[in-house]
Order: structure tokens, then C-alpha cells, then sequence
């Protein structure tokens, strides 16, 4: 099908400008996300992950660590107990979540990547952390969303996920990539 | 149990008070955002208004699955064809959409509405739905491509500006009808609606009547109504536009739209399971609404000397003709005058910012005058900023500088002043 193109360029009434490579834009639906390095989670998501069940408490989170893809199963959001409540108020119709424990060595920018739209939180001592950046791309699930935040070192932090249907997400971690060392 | 949020609505009220060192700050529709997550009411709220607001937050950060969903209760019914599936995913915690920040797809803030005036695109509807559920798949997609522009100031200065050119992709159903146009709109913050929707229709009709600088603005009407919400004003309340919303990007039924935005030969689509009739229900849509009636302004504190030299050099260049710094309000509790920085009237800002048919001329196009109100939220959220109604300015520097038509004597006035007066003036726009 031909494309429809319109041209928005300001005091010109005919079409001119930049015919854009065919090449620019992949057509895997994975191509919308914002940032312009994505590939260390899109790599991530292209490899076997890992199974695990997600607690349904601080004390039963397993431990997750950064660099690696793991398919967490979920529980009911209505039998979890978090650390903290959830920081977005939503509905919880149909929800499952659960809960997943990490550290990480060195303080930084880090980015949560999943294959849907969870809502996610990651805690310290009870407190979320707030997100620094978040983007997403709506036709891709490897990854489909991303949010970024800065991490303490050495800690113990919980990721939280709440507010989405399915029960299982592909969930991965990374240093975000200008602060990788 | 609302006591401590009541208690805390309250203290932070008196505590913005004794902090206030400008004359925004004493502006009682503007509130300090502790907490971008969990933006507050601009009055204190009564135990029902605060339930009925917090309901209507949950609504609309919720996301929405498909009809027939297991276990799925009061939040089916999206699409079939839809852009976001929740309303906080475009006005993320009430602000503004996040725009494109370079070429590629278009964000789910950024949509493409077709067709000409109120007339819907005859294939597609209303809004072009770039995401489907299972089993259906999407209209199509939207590439943006920048390309950069440069001119100087009378001073020698350089400016840059971004040019959008937009593509619509993998249409499925064919091509646009022939007489629509293509109509990107980013999403708008949502900041104050309530209060702009206090403004009484005859204050706006007075300043169509009594134009400033020569600048003469029109009011938008439809049926008797006058028209205030969206980029071109062409909703008349808060209902509407909301159930518009809902209808067009999120395939949601409500009881302001009990139809999905199908495109008239889209079978599949008009043949979807429905997540009951309608599929927000009442209390949920009333929920949302008090949310955004009683949605506050953030509130940026000013010194006073910034806030009188912004406020002289805004009147001078004549930004303020358009971009109104007080208005009344009726209703609105302790709210008497607003300072949203808008008439509500529509003005012709030139083909630059036109939208264009599908054969990529532009047609004369009326835009309300933004409010700048919030705009201080934007620019201390360390997030790239999307100004205009396609998010091309990349700053409130370009978001002048694309101003033409009627508002093209202001922009001139603007490239006038010294390098420092522009300075300052921009840096007085990114406090309100």
C-alpha cells in the first residue's frame, strides 16, 4: 500500500522535504520506544528466560539479578501483601502482581524492562522510589515498557508489580546505557 | 479515614500560603505538587468530593482490557481498536502527552485525528487507532519525520526550529477519504479543566468583542454551546470531551458515547463484544469528571521582581492579547480569577501550524490559545518538552517562533528584543 505522507513544513503549500530510507523504521513493532539504545533489553528478551515465582510478600520475593530475563508467575493482586502500597492508584479488577527482590553493585540509572503493561514500583525500606523516565511501544511485547530509575548501591530493593491481567511478565533489569561503566 | 488526606489538604494549603512569594503563588487555583503520582484537588474537598475524586484518579490511571476478559470485572470493554488503553498512559498524571523526541513512531500521546470540522474520516472514524486487541489489528501507523530549520533574530542570532512531516503507514483499510485532513493532536494537560470550564460564556464572548493589539479571537460555538476543550476548542464541557476520549482513542462507551469510534466499513470492528452498555459505567464516568473539575494547577513560585519584568514584557510584545493573564470564574469554591494564560477563542495562527489535507496543503486552521498555565510543571519534570499541538516545539522558544498569522505581529515583536529581554521573557513562561 502506498503510504500517505503529508508534509507539514511551515510557509510552503507543496510537497517537499526529506523522503525518509525505508531502512529508518523496522516493522516489528518493537521500534517505537523513545530512547535510542534499547538493544541490551532487546537482546535480553530474545534469549530462554528463566522462571521463577514472584512472592506474595517481602519475605517470600525470590532474588533476581541484573542482566538476565526471567518469566515471573503471579498470584491474585487481591492476596498480596506489598512492602509498600502500590504508588498509582488503579483498579484492581482481575489483577495479579507480585513481588521480586535485587540488588544492585554500583549506584546508578537502571531500567526495568517488561513484556506488558504492569505497573511497577521499586522499594527501599518500605518507600517507592520515584521513576526517573518511562517509555513503552505499544505493538511490541519483547520489551513493551520501560522505566527508568536511579538506584541506590548495595541495598535491598523490591520490585512490585500490580494492576495488569495476565498472570506471568517477562521481566528484566539493566544499567540504563550512559551509565553503564 | 479521610481525615489525614482532608488534614493534609489543608495543612499544605496554609503552608503554600506562608511560602508564597509571588503573586502566582497567592493564585488559589494553583497548588504545589508534592507528589507528581498523586496531584491534588485546588480546594479542600469535602469526605464524599474526595472519595468521588480519588475514584475517578483510579479510573483513570487504570488500564483497560478487552471485553470478555476472565475475572477482568468493571474494566473490559477496550477497543477493538483503541491508541492507549488507559487515560493516565497520554496525560500521564494529568500533564501534558510526551511528544516525539525525534523522528520515528509516533508516542501513544501523539494521535492522528481525520476528517473535516466535526465530520468524521468516512473509513476511519474520528481518530486513527494505531493499536487492536487480539484478533483485530490496528488501522495503522504513524511515522513522524523532523527536518530542521534555521533563521537569526534582527540581532544575528540563530534560531532552529523542527519541521514535522507526518506518515500514515499499513493503512488497512485504505486510503483517507478524500476531503479529510490530518490532524495531529498531542495530548493536553489536563490542569485547571475545571476551572477553565467555570469561565462564564460571557467573559469569553466579551473578549471576542473587545479585541487587544488588534487581535480579534472567535468564539467557538456549536448548537447554542460555546466551545472551550481541545486544541480547537471544538468540545463544549468536560463531558464531552472526556467521552470523546474515551469513544475515540480508548474504544469505551460511556453515556456521553455509545459507540466505538468504527470506521463506517469497518465490520469487524462494529461486530466487537462490547464490555457491557456502556462500558464505563456512570459512577466511573462521574468519578473521572470530578477528577479533572477539581484537578489543581501546579504551583511554580515566582520573586516578585521576575514575575512584574515577565509580566511587562509579556503585555509589550503582545502575547498577552491572546494568552490572558486573569480571568473570572464562577462556582469554583475560593477561586475568583484565573491566571491560565488563554481567552478560549480561536484564532488563525498561519499555514505553519495548519493542518493539512491529504494532498499535504494546508487549510486554514483556528486554534484555541493554549493556556500556559502548568507549563512550569513541564519544564522542571526533566523531560523533554512537546509544545504546540503536535509536541514539534522542542521549547517555548520554538513554540513562539512558530506563531503566525494573527499572532505573527507578536512573534515579530518577540525577535525584537535584546538577546536578554527574550531571555527573560522565555524564562517567565517556563514559571507559570
Amino acid at each position: 500500500m502506498k503510504p500517505l505522507t503529508v508534509l507539514a513544513l511551515a510557509r510552503l503549500t507543496v510537497v517537499l522535504g526529506v523522503i525518509l530510507p525505508a531502512a529508518t523504521f523496522a516493522q516489528d513493532g518493537c521500534d517505537g520506544f523513545k530512547w535510542d539504545n534499547v538493544a541490551a533489553e532487546r537482546a535480553l528478551f530474545a534469549t530462554a528466560a528463566e522462571d521463577v515465582r514472584a512472592g506474595t510478600d517481602p519475605g517470600t520475593a525470590p532474588t533476581i539479578v541484573p542482566d538476565r530475563l526471567y518469566r515471573a508467575a503471579l498470584s491474585p493482586q487481591e492476596t498480596l501483601r506489598y512492602a509498600a502500597p502500590p504508588s498509582k492508584k488503579m483498579l484492581a479488577d482481575g489483577a495479579s502482581g507480585g513481588l521480586l527482590r535485587f540488588r544492585v553493585a554500583r549506584a546508578g540509572l537502571y531500567r526495568v524492562a517488561l513484556d506488558a503493561g504492569f505497573w511497577i514500583d521499586v522499594v527501599a525500606d518500605g518507600t517507592a522510589i520515584p521513576s526517573v523516565d518511562f517509555g513503552g511501544s505499544p505493538g511490541c511485547a519483547a520489551p513493551r515498557k520501560i522505566v527508568i530509575y536511579e538506584l541506590p548501591a548495595g541495598r535491598d530493593l523490591l520490585l512490585q508489580l500490580t494492576g495488569a491481567v495476565s498472570t506471568q511478565v517477562q521481566v528484566a533489569l539493566t544499567a540504563a546505557p550512559d551509565a553503564s561503566p | 479515614m479521610h481525615r489525614p488526606r482532608r488534614l493534609r489538604d489543608l495543612l499544605g494549603a496554609c503552608l503554600a500560603g506562608a511560602l508564597s512569594v509571588s503573586a502566582a503563588a497567592a493564585d488559589p487555583a494553583t497548588v504545589p505538587f508534592t507528589d507528581r503520582r498523586d496531584p491534588p484537588s485546588y480546594r479542600v474537598l469535602t469526605a464524599e468530593e474526595r472519595d468521588r475524586y480519588e475514584l475517578g484518579q483510579t479510573v483513570f490511571n487504570t488500564s483497560w482490557v478487552p471485553a470478555g476478559t476472565p475475572r477482568a470485572g468493571r474494566r473490559d470493554g477496550l477497543g477493538p481498536m483503541f491508541n492507549a488503553a488507559s487515560c493516565d498512559a497520554c496525560h500521564n498524571n494529568g500533564a501534558r502527552g510526551q511528544g516525539p523526541a525525534q523522528s520515528g513512531p509516533a508516542p501513544v500521546g501523539l494521535v492522528i485525528q481525520l476528517g473535516a470540522g466535526d465530520a468524521a474520516d468516512p473509513v476511519y472514524g474520528h481518530v486513527l487507532n494505531t493499536s487492536a486487541i487480539e484478533g483485530h489489528a490496528p488501522e495503522g501507523t504513524v511515522f513522524v519525520a523532523y527536518t530542521e530549520r534555521r533563521g537569526r533574530y534582527p540581532d544575528g542570532r540563530e534560531w532552529r526550529l523542527r519541521e514535522p512531516r507526518y506518515e500514515l503507514r499499513a493503512l488497512r483499510l485504505g486510503t483517507i477519504g478524500k476531503h479529510s485532513l490530518i490532524k495531529p493532536r498531542l495530548a493536553p494537560a489536563l490542569f485547571g479543566a475545571g476551572l477553565l470550564e467555570a469561565v462564564p460564556d460571557a467573559a469569553i464572548i466579551a473578549l471576542a468583542e473587545r479585541p487587544q493589539n488588534g487581535v480579534r479571537g472567535q468564539v467557538s460555538r456549536r448548537d447554542g454551546l460555546i466551545g472551550r476543550f481541545g486544541w480547537q476548542a471544538d468540545s463544549v464541557s468536560l463531558d464531552e470531551q472526556t467521552a470523546r476520549a474515551l469513544s475515540r482513542e480508548m474504544g469505551l462507551t460511556s453515556r456521553g458515547a455509545e459507540r466505538d469510534d468504527c470506521g463506517g466499513a469497518d465490520a469487524a470492528c462494529q461486530r466487537a463484544p462490547d464490555g457491557g452498555q456502556p462500558e464505563v459505567s456512570d459512577d466511573f464516568f462521574d468519578a473521572m469528571l470530578a477528577f479533572q473539575r477539581w484537578l489543581a494547577v501546579p504551583r511554580t513560585d515566582v520573586d516578585e521582581a521576575t514575575e512584574a519584568d515577565g509580566a511587562a514584557l509579556f503585555a509589550r510584545t503582545g502575547c498577552a492579547a491572546c494568552h490572558r493573564p486573569d480571568l473570572p470564574v464562577t462556582g469554583a469554591g475560593p477561586v475568583r480569577r484565573i491566571a491560565a494564560y488563554t481567552d478560549l477563542l480561536l484564532h488563525d495562527l498561519g499555514p505553519p501550524l495548519a493542518d493539512r489535507g491529504a494532498d499535504g496543503r494546508p487549510v486554514p486552521t483556528l486554534w484555541r490559545t493554549a493556556p500556559l498555565w502548568g507549563l512550569g510543571h513541564a519544564v522542571s519534570s526533566g523531560r523533554p518538552l512537546a509544545l504546540l499541538h503536535d509536541g514539534r516545539a522542542r521549547s517555548i522558544e520554538e513554540a513562539v517562533l512558530w506563531h503566525d498569522g494573527a499572532a505573527a505581529p507578536a512573534r515579530q515583536r518577540f525577535g525584537r528584543l535584546s538577546h536578554a529581554e527574550r531571555n527573560r521573557l522565555l524564562d517567565w513562561v517556563a514559571l507559570r
